[in-house]
This record gives structure tokens, C-alpha cells and sequence, in this order.
């Protein structure tokens, strides 16, 4: 059996156990989250920094509540300067389990927001989030407040106070049908939403800094819709919905630079590629089209994609996360493939077993990936320069999203299946070393506990 | 695994409570190499390799390369994700208990698999052939060794590595040989550029690395065709009828050498024992030189310049430059190659090592008859599709040298068992692709005595035509003699007005009204041969029928066809300009305006490519307010240009192009097109007002052919200039990179030609199909279609001169894979994961 057939049958077994659960008492309004919770953790984002250069003071965690425990997933912002104290105050031992409950500072904020978040992105200014909420078929959209000297809040609409539970978002941070749409389309947002990207407009077209935000959001069934954002205090409008993609979409990612977006599906070795063109006179009346496809050619067989991901640094590097082998595959766009369609591959790096999430990093001027497996339970960092794995990090339960906090020389890392939120230190590679857990944010709930 | 696991706990605790689940039992996880040793049962100790030597085969008994009492065979295989060694047997009948060949078990106190830890991401090993008491293990990721002793993974108590932090910290190694007196391993560390090389001292004791700086100086590469005839490298092949006589890769003059950094980036390590004083061939992944290295002393010699970084190498033994005569001996072993594997596009060279005193040493050989001609031949596109790239080579030698006995043919009447194409004895490169196929080229065949019907004694009957040359493609099937390449079926004409129109074998067509006829060539011009007819007739179309070259592939010749990849959705009229945005670059697909069109070869007196839109009128234009007269008329006007009917067909508007051009620096819209005229009676102002939001559009060639290949696709010598217009690259031009055919003249391309006669008065959109068959097949072993659907990653070739078999690791799905050469044919044997 391979990774991602367990991984299936993991999921299934655990929607069926949760399914019966529910079946006991269909009608009761259910449990909100109790304050500072994690629940199965699914995607990650930090916050804008004050200042360019400086670290983020944020670590924003979306709660997916996959197991339906509560009746709400949420958001929550982890404040990185306590986890700082924390940290340093374990010493560098690996086991700084810090559990919420005896840190109650860890959690700056946090709000309901529905259940099966699949995503996470900050607008540019730093000030919104956007999350696709699968259980609302929508686009969330959740305004981040930081008060200065005041502690910082989310803000989402008129949030509903839960006894003994935290806030809850009302309705209007869902973007959903034809009230939320800007122009005559009359379009309607269906299907279920599955991740989410965005940039600012005056990146892709003749606008000005100020003229806000262009919001994609990809659907399971292969359609991607386009919103704006104008940032003036309302929230974002649909104003496309482009068809056609690939099924099984996991994940979109803009190509830097340019108003294109690349998408992953988990069914096909082709990367669809969705660009977005914007009527600078009339922005309502932008919409999306068809780039045309890249496939991952010439590898056995390269039709499960999971992500890709643009190194900064180098915008004619990307790389590419492939169950089909599990791998990591570099691309080097600066080439031309032999065959037009084709993505120009350029080098396969192995990845442990159910490759899930990749991010490319740079330390003292070298390019290394590092990329979760979740059935492997395990991080692999590659030397994308010398063109090798050089380590692996294991001791996760079910490691899934990641983002890099450059400033701290940091990862954080979801592990879903443990609803918690690992800290891995990067330092260490600088001198040749491995990375090291650092410290453990949360604790444990395991699928068993949804029997308590 | 581990959700499923607790999830499992959960229903099992709600059925009766019992959360206890048994631990899933270890098994390779990222394998990367491969060592042998030979284990003396008897003696539960390591005895010299050499001890693992199969036994004489008894009466019908299969080969399975068994080991005499009381040996067996055992590989050591690195497992990169858990940063182990895992010992496997490989030899064993299974007959008694114990004796099964499988993946041992280290601690058997230890429920499950226990492998030996030995530190972050292993690499390398390196082990004594000799004396195989400690292996020495190159851990990449900490940059330490590890040693082990062998004799504790087949005691079942655990094994216990010990670590030496001799190397210098970040230095990542990447490879690591035992040195030839066995008293030093040299690794190489690619992030320093150097070589480091650690003394043995006794014991499994390590000393101090001592290290050795790689050179960067780029010598000139060796120029072949500078050379006299004389003085050429041998040009060995055997063909069977004679008289067969395939074209010989042409000499060419070494690429300009390119490289990928400033400092040396040592890779891979290759030891050669075979010459009187051994030599290390160092692959250097960022300078284009080979780097060769006296082991006793660590001094550089003179560096092979082989024109491009390097990443995997492999080197035959000494074989002779004449054939194996039938019943031997063997001829004067003089030549010997080294292949490597291009870092840049992952294709195969091959070097003349044969010599240093001869002045082809150090050359990149030719070894394909079409471009380019010095990378071995790569005759099929991986399993999946795409580029064929390389990711490991190694050269196998079963029975070679052969015997001072005579070799006899075998049984020619049993299919699996008569010298054939898939029956390698001799010496042969195998190539590990990166889709998961092994493919097979020929050094020196040790069967030409026995191969071809008519020509080698007690040959198949079947097997008529044969074609065996150094550095070539294997072919692993039996051709008769009717059975070569050409067009098949004959070429046909799909029409509008007449349907499929065959055309005869003197080219002529049944309605030459619509369709032009095929018109004799005075010559195919080698490489291209004749392809149809077959026969005694002019040829009408020639191709590459080089049995080791030639491809099965489909020509499609369309009139007026798309240029593939031109068809979109994301054209923008500029304002105030008659040009047309882009969102790709034109010059890349191979578009050019008539603006641009040179003033001789073959594009002269071209029209020029133009635009054709294809898509319906937007919804402005079409959805207007029934009482705003302006926009009824322009309504009335665009569905007039477009022949639009009340069912909202339209007729593509076609608007030529004066010139194309790109520029990558500009964002989104990276192409353009200035337009001329629209075709008809429309004016492009007006066409401009019909299309005001983004067009959906393709281009197509004018008056004009487009010539298309299923295997390469659409091939053009257009590119962007300094001022990025598209125009034709002249040295592209001269690889006769050919996209368009015309009325009267005759096609060239370096895979086809053929000449298309008069435009016929009816022309619609006439389309040609030529059909490249009856290609022979190369002999090849697919690792991606053993087991059930779970896809291959090949990262590893090793052979294994003690039991003659090729080892591939596949990283993602099968492990070890052990490969049987011969006797009864090429096939996978077993597979250890």
C-alpha cells in the first residue's frame, strides 16, 4: 500500500469514526472551541513585519476542526515575542512542550470562523486574511487589528460571543453568491474551495499601489474564481469564475513578477497555469483565462502534484512536489524544455512517503528545500546547490503545512494529526548541522480523544 | 499512517476496547547505494568477494548465479530517509530453512527489521573486496564516516557503527571509493572543490583527511574531424546481411566547453584498477573537464575536456576493435571509453580512453547519426512521456574476457536461450532513465558469431537482419528481412472535397484537384534514406532508416495548419497601434512576419505567418440595448466581417502578420504582432471595434504547409534577435530546422524529406500524414511497470562482475533490483525492497 493510499484510508477512517459521533445527535448546536485550542491545524501564515527586515510578531494558525469536535474551526494569532521567552527558556531542549493552556500569552488572539479552513493568506498590507472555508463553499475574509500598545484582534463582521467558547465570525466575512458579486456576470461561487492566493493589483496592471487586491480562489473541481479587493473597509467581490482546470485541485501559487498563478491537481502531472487579466478602466470587468498547461514530463508518472513554489531569489527557479515518486522536482524556467508544453525538469530529489508542502529557503546564500511528509512523519531538507537530500527530521505525527520565519531562522510546522505546532530551529545548518526541534506548541489531541 | 492508525484505535476501542494495533514492520525507505559481500555460512564470517562466484550449473538447472557451499552472497544497501544500512541476501535456494535470500534482519531482538544507524543521509560505501571486515559508510548530511563491521549484520545482536568526524565540517561529501591498495578512502566534496583522503590505520581506525584542491584550467577538447584519418578511433560494427550498410555518425567538431561555475564541483568518483598504474575519474558538476587522479599519490594528471560538467561515470574494460571471430579467441584488446552522464541535459557521452598516447585520447567519440551527433542515441521518450534524462550509468561484461574454450551458440531452436538481441555476453552500457527504464547500448558482443540467419553458424532461423555497432542502441528483437523501416501505411491525403486520397508509389494522387501530388526526389541525402516506396522507384519520401536511429513517429502536413501552441485566449489590440499583445512569446513557438522574412532559404518568398480569430464576438458587442441604433450597426458590420450566423457560427477573420516579436522583460505581455491587412474586405480598424475585449485567436502559417512531427513536434530556426524580432537564427537554419513546406519545392528536415507538387485548383485544407514503421525495438528493461501501479524513481546502476548482474536501486517503489543479463535473456530476477 502506498503513502497515499494509508493517507486515504486515514482520512476515511477518521471522517467515519467522527461521522458516527455526529450521527449520535444530529441536532444539537454543538461545543464551540474552548479559548486558545488548537484543532487540527491546516495552514499557517505570518504576519507582515513593522518594518521591512524585521521579524514578524505573528504566527497566524488556521484551525480546520477536521474531526468536528467543535462547531467551529478558528483562527488564531501566535505572538512569536512570547515564543521567543519560551523558547530560550527551554535551552535547547527538545522537549519544550508548551501547552496553550499554561501560556496563555502564547495566543494573541483568535476567533471562529468555520469549520474546514483549507488555507491561509495575508493580504499585502498585512491587515486581512483570507481563508477558503470548505464547510461555507466560500471565500472568508477576516480583517487582522493590531492596536498598538492595545494587544491586536481580528475583526469579522459583528462576532457572535460564545459562552465559555471563543467569538465567533458572523456570516458577512463568507463571500458567496450573487450579492457578493461586483458586475453583471450574475456569477455564483460553487464547489468546494481548496486553497487561496493573492497580490496586489498594481503588480499585474497599470494601477496604482492603492488600487487593492486580486484574491484567487481554487476550487476541488477545477474552476478558480477571481476577486477584488479595493481595501476600502469592505471586503473582497467576485468578479470571475474561470472553468476548465484540472480536477482535484490542491494548491495555487502566483509566479512572482507576473499575473499568473500555477495550480497543482493530485490527479494529473499537468500544471495548470490560470492568468489573470485586468481591465485597468473598468477593474470589475477583469477576469481570468487559461495560460495553458506545463507538464512534469519524463518522470514515472508525475500525476499526483501536491504544490510549487518560486525561490525568491532566483524567479527562474521553481519546484515542484510530486507523490508521483515522492519527490521534490526543480525546474529551471530559464531553460527551454525540448518539447513546448513541457516543464523544463531539472533535477528529482527524494522526499519520505505522502509529500504534502514545500517551501524553498535560502541560508548564507544557498538554496535548500524543505518539504513535509506527512505519511513519512517526517522533514526533508534538500541542498537544492550541491543537488542532494542532506537531512531528516523526524518525531512528527503528521507533519503538513510550514512556513519559513527567516528572520528567526525558523520553521513552523502544522502537525495536523496531533493538532499541534512545531518549532524547528534552522541555525544549525548554517554550520553544517541539522535542523532542530526546538519546542512544541500545544497540546496533543488525538483522534482517540474525540471519544471522550 | 499514523492517522490511520489512531483512527483505527478508535473504532477498535468502541468495539472492545482494545487500542492495541501491531507496528508496521520496517522495509527500504529511500535506498541510494549498493555494496556486496560474500558470507561463509559455515564460518558466520566475510570471505573474499570473489568466494560468491557461482557454481557450475547442473543439467537443466536455471541460472540463479548460486554461490558454492557454504557461501552466500549479501549486498549492503543504504537507506537515506532513516539514515541506515540495511543487509540483504541475495543469493539462496530457499531449500533450507534460513536460506531464503531477503533483507536480514539485525537485531532479532527487536521485533521487525533492524538495520544499522549510521548517521544522517548515507551516500557512499565503500567496502574491501579482499578483506571485507569493516564497511565504511559517507554520511552526507553530518559530513562523517561511519565503519561497521560486517560480521554484525548477520549476528542478529544489533549492529553498532562507529562514527569518524575526519572530514571538514560543511563539507557535504558526496562520494567515496576504497583506494586501490585498500589503505585510504577518498571522498570527494563537492562544496570545497576538493578531495579528501583518510587513511586506514588498522582496526576500523580512521586517520586525519588529507586533502587535495581539483584544478579549474579548461584544456582545449581533442577536435576529431582536425584529425587524419589514421588517426581516428576505430569504428566497430557488425551488420548482418554484409551488404547492410547503416550510416556512420559523422565526425563533428567538439561543443564549446560551458560550464556551470568558477570552481570545481567533484561529484562522483570512478576507480579504474584495469590500467597497470590505476587511475580516478573525478565527475565535476560545475566545470567541463573530467578530472584524472593518480590514487597512490593524489597528483592530477592531465584532465579529460569533455566540453560540460558531468555527473555519473562508467568505463569499459579493454575490448578489442574487431569482431569476436566465432570459436575466438579474442582479438587484441586495445580500445577502452568512458561514458558520462551531461549534467546540463542529462544525455550520454562517450570519451576515447583507450591510450594516452594516441591523439584521439580524451575525445568526446560521435555516436549518433542525427543531432546530436556526440550524445549516445536516444531512440524512445520515457514511459510517461518527456525528456529521456539520464540518471545513472554502469557498464556490464558478463562472460567477457571470454574463455580460452570456444563459445558455442547455444541452441538456436529455443527462443529464450539462442544468441539474440536481448541476450547480452560481452560488454554492453546500461543507462537508468529518470522515467524508469534501463536501456542498453553495445560496446563488444561476444554473439555476432552466432547472430543473423545466413551469416553466424546455427543462427535463429528468424533472425535475418542484425545490426550491432559500438556505442549504439541494443536492439532486443529479430528482424526479418523485409522488415525495415519506412513509411507505413502509405502516405494519404486527408480532404475536404475528396476524403482520404492515397498516394500512389509514383507519387500521383486520384483528385488532384484537391490535393497535390508527391514528386520524385533525385536523392535522400544520408542520413535520410529512401522510406516509400520500397523498392526500385524514385524516392518520394526519405527518413531516417538507420535501424539504431531511426524513430516511430507521425508526420502531419497541414495547409495553412495552426503552429501548435498558438492557439489562445489572451490577445490584446493595442490602442492606438495595429498591433496585437501577447502572452507568450511568438519568436519561441517559431512565428514570423512577412516583414521579416529573409531574402533567401527556404522561407524566401514567404507570405508570412498570420493571425486567425477564431472566437465568437464579445458580449458588448453582442448584447446591446435593441434601441441604441450605433450599436446595431456595429453589430450588423462585425457579424457581416465574421460571417456570423443566427446559430452564432463565425468564419475565423485571418489578419497577416507583419512582424512578430517578444520581450521577455515586459510582464504579461512578453509578445507582439503588427498586423497588415485583414484578408477580405474588412479593414483591422474595424476588426479592432468588432474584438475590443481580450481575442481568442490562433496563427497560422500562409499559404503555406506546417509541418508537424508526433515526436518533436513542430521544428523552426526562428528566434528573437538583439532587437526581439522574431527572425531566422542562422545557425539554426543550417540543422535544416524546418516548420513550413510550400507548393514545388522540396521538404528537408533532418528526420524526413519529400517534395509537394502543383497547388491543385480546389484547395481547401489539405492535410498529408507520413508514418515512420517497422522500427526495431531497443532493448530495454522498464522498472516503472514491475508491481502493481506504483511509479519508479531509478537513482542507481551497479554491476556486479562476481555473479554477472546489473543492480538498479529504485528509490520510490521496487528497492533492489537484481537483473540477469542472459541465459535465458535479459530479465529482472528479483527484487529486495
Amino acid at each position: 500500500m502506498n503513502g497515499t493510499s494509508r493517507h486515504g484510508l486515514g482520512v476515511l477512517a477518521l471522517v467515519v469514526s467522527a461521522g458516527l459521533l455526529v450521527a449520535c445527535n444530529l441536532d444539537q448546536e454543538g461545543a464551540p472551541p474552548p479559548p486558545r485550542t488548537l484543532n487540527y491545524p491546516i495552514a499557517l501564515a505570518l504576519s507582515q513585519p513593522a518594518e521591512a527586515g524585521e521579524a514578524p510578531r505573528h504566527l497566524f494558525v488556521a484551525n480546520s476542526n477536521f474531526d468536528l469536535r467543535y462547531n467551529t474551526g478558528s483562527l488564531m494569532a501566535i505572538d512569536l515575542e512570547v515564543l521567543d521567552d519560551l523558547v530560550a527558556g527551554c535551552d535547547g531542549n527538545a522537549d519544550c512542550d508548551l501547552l496553550l493552556e499554561d501560556h496563555p500569552a502564547l495566543v494573541a488572539a483568535e476567533v471562529g470562523i468555520g469549520t474546514h479552513a483549507d488555507g491561509l493568506s495575508l493580504r499585502s498590507d498585512g491587515g486581512r486574511l483570507y481563508l477558503p472555508l470548505r464547510s461555507e463553499e466560500s471565500l472568508a475574509w477576516i480583517d487582522f487589528v493590531d492596536d498598538a500598545g492595545d494587544g491586536v484582534s481580528f475583526a469579522c463582521g459583528q462576532p457572535q460571543e460564545v459562552d465559555e467558547g471563543i467569538p465567533r465570525c458572523d456570516d458577512e466575512v463568507y463571500v458567496a453568491g450573487v450579492d457578493d458579486v461586483e458586475n453583471e456576470r450574475e456569477l455564483v461561487l460553487e464547489g468546494d474551495p481548496v486553497a487561496v492566493a493573492n497580490g496586489r493589483l498594481s503588480e499585474i496592471a497599470d494601477l496604482p499601489d492603492d488600487a487593492g487586491e486580486f484574491v484567487l480562489l481554487a476550487m476541488r473541481d477545477g474552476r478558480v474564481a477571481l476577486f477584488l479587493d479595493e481595501g476600502d473597509g469592505e471586503g473582497p467581490r467576485l468578479v470571475h469564475v474561470a472553468e476548465g482546470f484540472a480536477e482535484n485541485l490542491v494548491t495555487v501559487t502566483m509566479q512572482p513578477g507576473t499575473g499568473v498563478a500555477w495550480l497543482t491537481s493530485s490527479t494529473t502531472d499537468r500544471i495548470d497555469r490560470v492568468g489573470i487579466s485586468v481591465d485597468a478602466a473598468n477593474p470589475s470587468r477583469s477576469f481570468l483565462y487559461d495560460f495553458g498547461g506545463l507538464r512534469v514530463g519524463g518522470i514515472d508518472d508525475g500525476e499526483d502534484l501536491r504544490e510549487v513554489q518560486f525561490l525568491a531569489a532566483d524567479p527562474n527557479r521553481a519546484f515542484v512536489l510530486s507523490r508521483r515518486p515522492e519527490a521534490v522536482v526543480s525546474l529551471d524556467l530559464a531553460r527551454r524544455s525540448r518539447t513546448f508544453g513541457e516543464a523544463p525538469v531539472e533535477e528529482l530529489y527524494e522526499v519520505g512517503a505522502g509529500p504534502s508542502r514545500l517551501v524553498p529557503l535560502q541560508i548564507d546564500g544557498r538554496t535548500y528545500v524543505l518539504a513535509s511528509c506527512f505519511d513519512a512523519q517526517k522533514l526533508y531538507l534538500i541542498d537544492a546547490d550541491t543537488g542532494a537530500l542532506i537531512a531528516v527530521v523526524g518525531g512528527f505525527s503528521g507533519p503538513f503545512e510550514l512556513v519559513h520565519d527567516e528572520a528567526r531562522d525558523r520553521v513552523y510546522l502544522a502537525d495536523f494529526s496531533t493538532s499541534q505546532i512545531r518549532v524547528i530551529d534552522l541555525s544549525p545548518v548554517r554550520d553544517d548541522g541539522t535542523p532542530q526541534l526546538v519546542a512544541t506548541i500545544g497540546e496533543v489531541i488525538a483522534a482517540g480523544s474525540i471519544l471522550d | 499512517m499514523r492517522r490511520l492508525c489512531l483512527a483505527t484505535t478508535a473504532l477498535l476501542a468502541l468495539a472492545c476496547n482494545n487500542p492495541t494495533s501491531p507496528a508496521p514492520p520496517p522495509a527500504f525507505d529511500r535506498p541510494e547505494s549498493v555494496v556486496f559481500f560474500c558470507w561463509d555460512l559455515s564460518e558466520a564470517a566475510p570471505v573474499p568477494l570473489d568466494q560468491c562466484a557461482p557454481r557450475p550449473l547442473e543439467g537443466d538447472e536455471e541460472d540463479r548465479a548460486e554461490p558454492p557451499a557454504p557461501y552466500a552472497l549479501h549486498a549492503l544497501v543504504t537507506q537515506t530517509s532513516t539514515g541506515e544500512v540495511a543487509a540483504v541476501r541475495i543469493s539462496g535456494d530457499g531449500e533450507e530453512e534460513g536460506s531464503d535470500p531477503g533483507v536480514i534482519d539485525s537485531d532479532v531482538r527487536v521485533p521487525g527489521f533492524t538495520f544499522a544507524a549510521v548517521g544522517e543521509v548515507p551516500s557512499a560505501m565503500a567496502i574491501s573486496r579482499a578483506e571485507p571486515d569493516r564497511v565504511y559508510v559517507l554520511s552526507r548530511g553530518a559530513s562523517s564516516i561511519y565503519a561497521v563491521k560486517v560480521g554484525d549484520f548477520r549476528d542478529g545482536k544489533g549492529v553498532t557503527a562507529e562514527a569518524f568526524d575526519v572530514l571538514p565540517a560543511g563539507a557535504r561529501p558526496s562520494s567515496m571509493v576504497l583506494s586501490p591498495a585498500g589503505d585510504a578512502l577518498i571522498a570527494a566534496l563537492p562544496r570545497r572543490g576538493e578531495l579528501a583522503r583518510i587513511p586506514l590505520l588498522g582496526d576500523g581506525e580512521l586517520g586525519a583527511a588529507e586533502l587535495t584542491a581539483l584544478q579549474t584550467d579548461v584544456p582545449e577538447p581533442v577536435d576529431l574531424t582536425l584529425l587524419p584519418e589514421g588517426e581516428q578511433p576505430s569504428s566497430y560494427r557488425y551488420t548482418c546481411p554484409d551488404d547492410l550498410d547503416p550510416f556512420r555518425p559523422p565526425l563533428v567538431p567538439p561543443r564549446e566547453p560551458v560550464a556551470r561555475g568558477d570552481a570545481p564541483e567533484p561529484w562522483s568518483l570512478l576507480l579504474d584498477e584495469t590500467p597497470e598504474e590505476p587511475r580516478l575519474y573525478v565527475a565535476d558538476r560545475a566545470l567541463p573537464i573530467v578530472h584524472v587522479i593518480d590514487p597512490t599519490t593524489m597528483a592530477e594528471l592531465a584532465p579529460l575536456s569533455v566540453s560540460v560538467p558531468t555527473r555519473a561515470l562508467a568505463v569499459t574494460p579493454y575490448v578489442p576493435s574487431e569482431r569476436y571471430p566465432p570459436g575466438g579467441p579474442l582479438p587484441e584488446a586495445t580500445e577502452r571509453y568512458l561514458y558520462a552522464i551531461d549534467e546540463i541535459d542529462r544525455s550520454v557521452l562517450v570519451v576515447d580512453v583507450s591510450d594516452p598516447m594516441r591523439s584521439s585520447y580524451g575525445a568526446v567519440l560521435p555516436a549518433s547519426v542525427a543531432a546530436p551527433e556526440d550524445r549516445l542515441a536516444v531512440r524512445e521518450q520515457s514511459a510517461g512521456g518527456g525528456e529521456e534524462a539520464a540518471e545513472a550509468i554502469a557498464v556490464l561484461s558478463p562472460d567477457y574476457p571470454p574463455g580460452d574454450e570456444p563459445r558455442d551458440c547455444r541452441d538456436p531452436d529455443d527462443p529464450e536461450d539462442a544468441a539474440s538481441g536481448a541476450n547480452l555476453y560481452g560488454v554492453f552500457l546500461a543507462v537508468a532513465a529518470r522515467g524508469g527504464s534501463i536501456r542498453f547500448y553495445d560496446v563488444y558482443d561476444l554473439d555476432t558469431g552466432c547472430r543473423g540467419d545466413g551469416c553466424g553458424a546455427n543462427a535463429d532461423g528468424a533472425d535475418e537482419l542484425v545490426a550491432i555497432g559500438r556505442h549504439r542502441p541494443r536492439l532486443g528483437t529479430t528482424l526479418q528481412l523485409d522488415e525495415t523501416v519506412k513509411i507505413t501505411p502509405d502516405p494519404a491525403w486527408d480532404s475536404d472535397g475528396a476524403g482520404t486520397v492515397t498516394v500512389a508509389e509514383d507519387g500521383s494522387v486520384a483528385e488532384a484537384r484537391f490535393v497535390p501530388p508527391l514528386e520524385p526526389l533525385e536523392s535522400c541525402e544520408r542520413p535520410l534514406e529512401q522510406a516509400y516506396p520500397v523498392g526500385p522507384a524514385a524516392p518520394l519520401v526519405c527518413a531516417v532508416t538507420d535501424p539504431w536511429a531511426a524513430a516511430g513517429e507521425r508526420f502531419t502536413v497541414a495547409y495553412e495548419g495552426t503552429i501548435p501552441f498558438t492557439a489562445s485566449t489572451g490577445g490584446n489590440f493595442v490602442e492606438g497601434s495595429p498591433a496585437l499583445d501577447l502572452r507568450y512569446s511568438p519568436c519561441a513557438l517559431g512565428v514570423i512576419g512577412a516583414m521579416d522574412v529573409p531574402a533567401d532559404g527556404y522561407l524566401a518568398g514567404y507570405a508570412g505567418d498570420a493571425i486567425a480569430i477564431t472566437g465568437d464576438l464579445p458580449p458588448s458587442i453582442l448584447d446591446i440595448d435593441p434601441d441604441d441604433a450605433d450599436a446595431q450597426r456595429l453589430l450588423d458590420r462585425c457579424e457581416e466581417i465574421t460571417g456570423r450566423t443566427v446559430g452564432g457560427e463565425t468564419t475565423p477573420v485571418v489578419v497577416p502578420i507583419e512582424r512578430a516579436s517578444s520581450d521577455p522583460d515586459a510582464g504579461v505581455y512578453s509578445g507582439r504582432l503588427e498586423l497588415g491587412d485583414p484578408m477580405g474586405d474588412a479593414t483591422l480598424d474595424e476588426v479592432r471595434e468588432c474584438f475590443p475585449e481580450l481575442l481568442e485567436f490562433e496563427i497560422r502559417a500562409r499559404e503555406a504547409f506546417v509541418v508537424r512531427s508526433s515526436r518533436t513536434g513542430f521544428t523552426h530556426a526562428i528566434a528573437r534577435d538583439d532587437d526581439g524580432v522574431c527572425v531566422v537564427d542562422p545557425t539554426l537554419a543550417e540543422r535544416d530546422l524546418r516548420g513550413r513546406a510550400f507548393f514545388d519545392s522540396t521538404y528537408r528536415s533532418p528526420a524526413i524529406a519529400f517534395r509537394l507538387g502543383p497547388r491543385p485548383e480546389a484547395l481547401g485544407r489539405p492535410r498529408l500524414e507520413l508514418t515512420v514503421g517497422d522500427i526495431p525495438f531497443p532493448l530495454q528493461i522498464d522498472v516503472s511497470s514491475l508491481g502493481s501501479g506504483e511509479t519508479s524513481r531509478l537513482v542507481t546502476l551497479v554491476y556486479n562482475d562476481v555473479d554477472d548482474r546489473l543492480y538498479a536501486i529504485d528509490q520510490a517503489a521496487q528497492g533492489l533490483v537484481r537483473i540477469r543479463p542472459n541465459q535465458p535473456t535479459l530479465t529482472v530476477q528479483q527484487v529486495f525492497r
